[in-house]
C-alpha cells in the first residue's frame, strides 16, 4: 500500500475531507453532466442531431411588391401590396397569417396596451409616464386595412387578432404551390416622444422638420415552422421579430426634397438624384474615403423649404427577411465601396444623418459599417448583401436588413455649436457596430426573436464585442466581462436565459450580457479561440438564410468542437445558479519512505513541532535530576519513543526485498503532495484555474477542466504533486469564470479588498488627477527661470528693506 | 429638447444595488452600479444643458441625487441614515458607495429604489440585499415603492403600504 504522510493539517473548519461518498439517487438526477435530452427535441429529418439543417429542411418564402407613400403632413403611411406567397411545406394550409405589427398602437385591440400591469400597492407616477399611457390610449394607432383581395379582385374573408390577422383560402394551399392577394392600409406614425418603439418620427422644432425612421410598416406574412407551425404569437412589445425571407419590390414616394434611405439597391436613380450625386456615388464605390453624396451645405439648404410635389423612389432587395427605411429632407448622405477581402465584392457602406449628427458622423458612422463587415464576415459568414447603412434619427438602436437606425450624436448647445465627448463617440461606434452586426444575427441567421431574445441580442453582443477589441487595443470589456455579471447571477429573482421574449426580467442582463459573457468564457476559456471560432462560424454557414433554434446551437457548438458542453448549457442557459466555487483548503503531504531512519525522525520532528508550551521551554536551563545523579539513566533515557528498532530495520529490509526497482523509486521519491478540497457553493459547475506560487517565489498556472466535477459537483479534491513546496493557492486568478464571490478564492486565505473597500481608502487620501493633469506642464527651465526671478525679487526687496531702515536710521 | 432624449442601442434601463449586511463589522456596504451614459443624460436634463463629465462634477450631483432616490428603513420606519463613501466612475458604469451602520441583530430592512425612474419609464432597479452567505433580490420598477427583506425567518418579503 502507498501511504501519504500529512504535513500540515489545514486550517479551515468546514473543509471535507473526506470526499468518496458514493452517488445519492438524488445526486444521480442532479448529475451536472447529463445530456440535455429532456430539453432538446427529438431530431428530425428536417433538423439532424448534429444541429445541422435536416435532408428535408424546407422554409417558406413571401415575396413582396409594394407602393407605398409617405405623408409628410400628416405623419402617416399608405401603401398597396401584392403578396406572392409559397409553400414550401410538406402540409395544405386553409389559411394564412398576417403580421399586423402596428396593431400594437391600437388602443382597441392592442394586448401591449392590454396586458400592462401596475403593482398592487402603487400610489402614483411620473408626469412622463402618465403622459404617455393617456397618449397611447389615445393614439389613432394600427392598420387600418381598405382591402384585402385574390389578383383576380374578388375579397377575401379575413378575421383580426390582435396584432395577427387570418386570410381565408378560398382553396387549400397545397405543397409546393404559391397563392397572391393584395392588400391596401394606411397607419399614422407613431410620435417618438410617447413611446420608445422600434420606428417613429423626430420632430425638430428649430427648422419645423421630421425624420421618419419607418419600420413594422407593411402586412408581413407570419411565419409557418417545422417546429411551431404559424408562429402567431401577438406582438407585444419586447418580443421582436420572427419572419420569412423574400424578394422586395418596393417604390417609396415621398416630398420630392427627402432623401429616402433603405434596404435594398435603388433602381430609379436618374429620377431622383441629381447628376453631380450620381457621380458623386460613382466615385464613392471606389474611394480610399467616405465621399459626400448630398453634403451638409446641401442638406442645410434642403431644410430650408418644403417641396410640394413628390418623388418616388425605386428599390428592390433580394432574399431578405424584412424591409425599412428612413426618408428626411434633412440628410447628410456619405457612402464609400467597401471591397471583401473573402470575394472580391464591394459593399456600398453608407450613412444619413442631419447636421445634428455633425461632426461626429461623417467621421465616424460609414468607417464603424465597414468595420463591422470586416470583423463579422471573419467570425460568421461574408456578408451577402450589395449595401449596408446607419442612419441618425429618433430610433436609439435598431436593426433592419441592410439598414440600421443609430440614435447616438453630439449635444446641440443653446448657441448652435455640438460638442461630443468621448463616451458619445464610443456609444456610436458601439450602436452601429451592435445594429449593423444584426444584418448577421438575426437577418441572415435567422432566428426567432418572438420566442427568444439571446439568439439574437447574445450572439451579436458577443461579435460585437469582438469587433471592440478590433477597433482599438484598449476598448473596455464592458457586457462580456466575467466579474461584471456576477451581481446579476447571485439576484434571486432571475429567470433563466432560456425564457421566453415577453417574459424576461431584466433583460438587459439575461438576454445579452449573460449569453454574451457565457459565450465570450466558452472562448477564452474553456474551448479556446481556435475551437470556439470554427463551431461558431459552422453554425452560421449551416444556419445562413435559415431558422435555427437553440437547440440547433447547442449542437452545433458540441459537433463542431468536439467538446461536450451539456454541462455550461445546463448550467449557464438553463439555470439561474451563478458560479462560486470555494478553494476551502490546501493539504500537504510527503510520500511514507517506509524507511524507519526517515520515518520515525519525521515523527520525531513533528513531535517536537507540537512542544510549544511554555512549560517546554521556560523550565529547559533548569538543573536535572539525572545530570546530578547519572547512574538513574537507562536505555530510555538515551532513546525517544522514536529510536528505530532492529525489528523496524529488518521489517524495511524484508519490505524493499519483495518490492520492484520502479515501486522503491516511487519510496523514495522527495516530492510534496498536496490535496486541494474545493466545494461548488454557486451551483454551476466551472473549470479550475490555479495559480500556485511556491515557497522560492516562482509561480506556475494550473487549468483543469470542468469535468473535474464529474463524480461529486458539491466537494471534489485534487491532488497535485509537486517538488516544491507551495507558499499559496489562487482559484481564478484572472476572474475568467464569473465567480462571484472571490474571497474563499485564496488558500491560505487573504484579506481581499472589495470594491467597497478601495472606495473607502481612496475616500481617506484623495488625489483629484483630473485637476492635478490640469495644472501646466513646467520645465527644469522653468523653475530655474522661476528660482531666478524668487532670487532677484528677493534681493530685490531686502535692498528695500535696508534701505528703509537706512531711512529710519538717518 | 429632442437632442438630450435621444437613448443609446439597446439601452437597458436598468441599474443594479448591492446591499451587503455585515453583522461581524456591524456596517451596511452599498454599491450601486449604474450606466455611465445614464448619468450623462441625467446630468444634461439638470443641468439643462451639456455637461462635460468630469469625476469631480458627477459625484457632487449623485451625492444630492442618490440621497433623494435611495433609502433604507429599519423595522421600526425609521430611515437609517447613509454615510457617503464615494463614487468610481468607468467607461460603462459608475459605482456609488454608501455605508450605515448595521444594529445589533437587525436582519430586516425595509429599502426604496428611484433611481433614473425620473428619466425612464421603462427603469428598472434590481436590488441584492446579502446577509451572511444569503442573498435576496428584489426589483424596483417605477410603481413600486417599498419593499421589505428580511432574514430572521419570522418576518417575510413583501411590499409595504405607505
Amino acid at each position: 500500500m502507498f501511504k501519504i504522510k500529512t504535513v500540515i493539517l489545514g486550517l479551515m473548519g468546514f473543509a471535507l475531507i473526506s470526499t468518496n461518498s458514493y452517488a445519492q439517487t438524488m445526486e444521480q438526477l442532479n448529475d451536472k453532466f447529463r445530456q440535455l435530452n429532456e430539453y432538446l427535441p427529438t431530431p428530425n429529418s428536417y433538423r439532424t442531431a448534429s444541429g445541422a439543417p435536416g435532408h428535408e429542411y424546407w422554409q417558406q418564402q413571401a415575396d413582396y411588391k409594394i407602393d407605398v407613400t409617405l405623408d409628410d403632413e400628416n405623419q402617416s403611411v399608405t401603401g398597396s401590396a401584392n403578396i406572392r406567397y409559397y409553400n414550401n411545406s410538406p402540409d395544405s394550409l386553409k389559411y394564412i397569417w398576417l403580421q399586423m405589427d402596428q396593431n400594437r398602437f391600437d388602443p382597441k385591440t392592442s394586448m401591449d396596451i392590454a396586458g400592462e400591469t401596475v403593482s398592487p400597492n402603487m400610489d402614483g407616477m411620473s408626469f412622463s409616464a402618465m403622459r404617455s399611457h393617456i397618449e397611447r390610449r389615445n393614439f389613432d394607432g394600427g392598420f387600418k386595412v381598405s382591402r384585402l383581395q385574390d389578383l383576380s379582385g374578388n375579397d377575401l374573408s379575413y378575421t383580426v387578432v390582435g396584432s395577427n390577422l387570418r386570410i381565408d383560402l378560398p382553396t387549400e394551399l397545397g405543397p409546393n404551390q404559391a397563392t397572391d392577394f393584395a392588400i391596401d392600409w394606411s397607419y399614422n406614425i407613431l410620435d417618438s416622444e410617447i413611446l420608445r418603439s422600434r420606428q417613429a418620427a423626430e420632430y425638430f422644432e428649430r427648422d419645423d422638420n421630421y425624420i421618419y425612421e419607418i419600420a413594422q410598416w407593411y402586412p408581413r406574412v407570419t411565419v409557418y415552422s417545422d417546429y411551431e407551425g404559424w408562429h402567431n404569437k401577438e406582438y407585444q412589445g419586447s418580443g421582436e421579430f420572427t419572419l420569412e425571407f423574400g424578394n422586395y419590390d418596393v417604390t417609396i414616394t415621398a416630398p420630392a426634397d427627402h432623401i429616402v434611405a433603405s434596404t435594398g439597391v435603388l433602381q430609379n436613380e436618374a429620377d431622383v438624384l441629381t447628376q453631380d450625386q450620381r457621380d458623386r456615388l460613382i466615385e464613392a464605390r471606389t474611394a480610399s474615403v467616405p465621399i459626400f453624396i448630398v453634403t451638409p451645405e446641401e442638406a442645410v439648404n434642403n431644410e430650408k423649404e418644403k417641396a410640394s410635389e413628390t418623388k418616388t423612389w425605386h428599390y428592390k432587395a433580394e432574399n431578405v427577411r424584412d424591409f425599412a427605411f428612413a426618408s428626411s429632407r434633412k440628410f447628410i448622405w456619405d457612402a464609400m465601396g467597401y471591397k471583401m477581402k473573402e470575394n472580391g465584392e464591394t459593399v456600398m457602406a453608407m450613412s444619413y444623418y442631419p447636421m445634428a449628427g455633425q461632426p461626429l458622423w461623417s467621421d465616424i458612422s460609414t468607417q464603424a459599417v465597414m468595420h463591422t463587415l470586416q470583423v463579422y464576415n471573419k467570425y460568421s459568414m461574408t456578408y451577402p448583401y450589395p449595401v449596408a447603412i446607419s442612419v441618425n434619427g429618433p430610433i436609439g438602436g435598431m436593426e433592419y436588413p441592410m439598414i440600421s437606425f443609430n440614435g447616438a450624436r453630439p449635444t446641440t448647445h443653446p448657441d448652435g455649436t455640438r460638442t461630443y465627448g468621448r463616451r458619445t463617440k464610443h456609444g456610436l461606434i458601439g450602436v452601429i457596430i451592435h445594429e449593423v452586426g444584426h444584418n448577421y444575427y438575426p437577418m441572415i441567421i435567422n432566428s426567432d426573436e418572438r420566442q427568444w431574445t439571446w439568439m439574437d441580442e447574445g450572439l451579436n453582443t458577443f461579435v460585437q464585442n469582438l469587433a471592440h477589441q478590433e477597433w482599438k487595443d484598449d476598448y473596455p470589456l464592458g457586457r462580456i466581462d466575467p466579474r461584471n455579471i456576477t451581481g446579476y447571477m447571485t439576484s434571486t429573482n432571475q429567470v433563466p436565459i432560456m425564457s421566453n421574449a415577453d417574459s424576461l426580467l431584466q433583460k438587459g442582463n439575461n438576454a445579452y450580457a449573460k449569453p454574451s459573457t457565457a459565450l465570450n468564457i466558452l472562448r477564452e476559456s474553456i474551448m479556446g479561440p481556435e475551437l470556439f471560432d470554427f463551431a461558431f462560424r459552422e453554425f452560421a454557414q449551416r444556419w445562413k438564410f435559415k431558422r435555427p433554434t437553440p437547440s440547433d446551437f447547442f449542437r452545433t457548438m458540441e459537433d463542431a468542437s468536439g467538446v461536450d458542453l451539456d454541462w455550461f448549457w445546463r448550467g449557464w442557459f438553463y439555470t439561474t445558479e451563478h458560479v462560486d466555487i470555494a478553494l476551502d483548503n490546501v493539504r500537504h503531504f510527503t510520500i511514507n519512505t517506509e524507511d524507519p531512519e526517515i520515518e520515525e525522525a519525521f515523527k520525531r520532528r513533528q513531535e517536537m513541532e507540537k512542544r510549544r508550551h511554555p512549560s517546554y521551554l521556560s523550565n529547559d536551563d533548569l538543573p536535572k535530576r539525572i545530570d546530578e545523579f547519572p547512574n538513574i539513566k537507562d536505555f530510555y533515557n538515551d532513546n525517544d519513543e522514536f529510536t528505530v528498532t532492529n525489528k523496524q530495520r529488518n521489517d524495511y529490509n524484508k519490505l524493499i526485498a519483495d518490492l520492484e526497482d520502479w515501486q522503491i523509486e516511487l519510496l523514495n521519491d522527495d516530492s510534496h503532495i498536496y490535496m486541494l478540497d474545493f466545494s461548488n457553493i454557486g451551483g454551476v459547475i466551472m473549470p479550475i484555474y490555479l495559480e500556485i506560487e511556491y515557497a522560492d517565489g516562482s509561480k506556475e498556472e494550473k487549468r483543469f477542466p470542468a469535468e473535474i466535477w464529474k463524480l461529486n459537483y458539491k466537494n471534489m479534491t485534487k491532488m497535485i504533486v509537486s517538488d516544491k513546496e507551495i507558499a499559496s493557492v489562487t482559484l481564478d486568478p484572472k476572474y475568467e469564470t464569473a465567480d462571484a464571490d472571490m474571497f474563499n478564492n485564496f488558500f491560505p486565505r487573504r484579506i481581499l479588498e472589495s470594491r467597497f473597500d478601495l472606495a473607502k481608502q481612496r475616500g481617506r487620501n484623495r488625489r483629484d488627477m483630473l485637476n492635478e493633469n490640469l495644472t501646466e506642464v513646467k520645465s527644469v527651465e522653468d523653475y530655474r527661470k522661476e528660482k531666478e526671478k524668487k532670487d532677484f525679487d528677493d534681493a530685490r526687496s531686502a535692498e528695500g528693506k535696508f534701505n528703509d531702515l537706512v531711512k529710519e536710521y538717518q | 429638447m429632442c437632442v438630450a432624449n435621444i437613448g443609446y442601442a439597446h439601452r437597458y434601463y436598468a441599474s443594479f444595488s448591492q446591499v451587503d449586511m455585515q453583522p461581524d463589522k456591524g456596517t451596511i456596504e452599498i454599491t450601486h452600479r449604474v450606466f455611465t451614459h445614464d448619468i450623462e443624460d441625467l446630468l444634461m436634463r439638470f443641468n439643462g444643458g451639456p455637461v462635460e463629465l468630469t469625476d469631480e462634477k458627477v459625484e457632487s450631483f449623485l451625492k444630492d441625487y442618490i440621497i433623494q432616490s435611495f433609502a433604507i428603513y429599519g423595522t421600526d420606519g425609521e430611515q437609517i441614515p447613509l454615510n457617503w463613501i464615494g463614487v468610481e466612475v468607468t467607461f460603462n458604469d459608475i459605482y456609488v458607495f454608501q455605508e450605515a451602520p448595521l444594529s445589533e441583530g437587525q436582519d430586516t430592512l425595509i429599502l426604496t429604489n428611484r433611481i433614473l425612474m425620473d428619466l425612464f419609464q421603462e427603469q428598472s432597479n434590481t436590488v441584492n440585499v446579502k446577509h451572511g452567505r444569503k442573498v435576496k433580490s428584489h426589483t424596483f420598477q417605477y410603481d413600486s415603492k417599498l419593499y421589505q427583506i428580511s432574514f430572521s425567518g419570522r418576518s417575510g418579503d413583501y411590499p409595504i403600504d405607505q
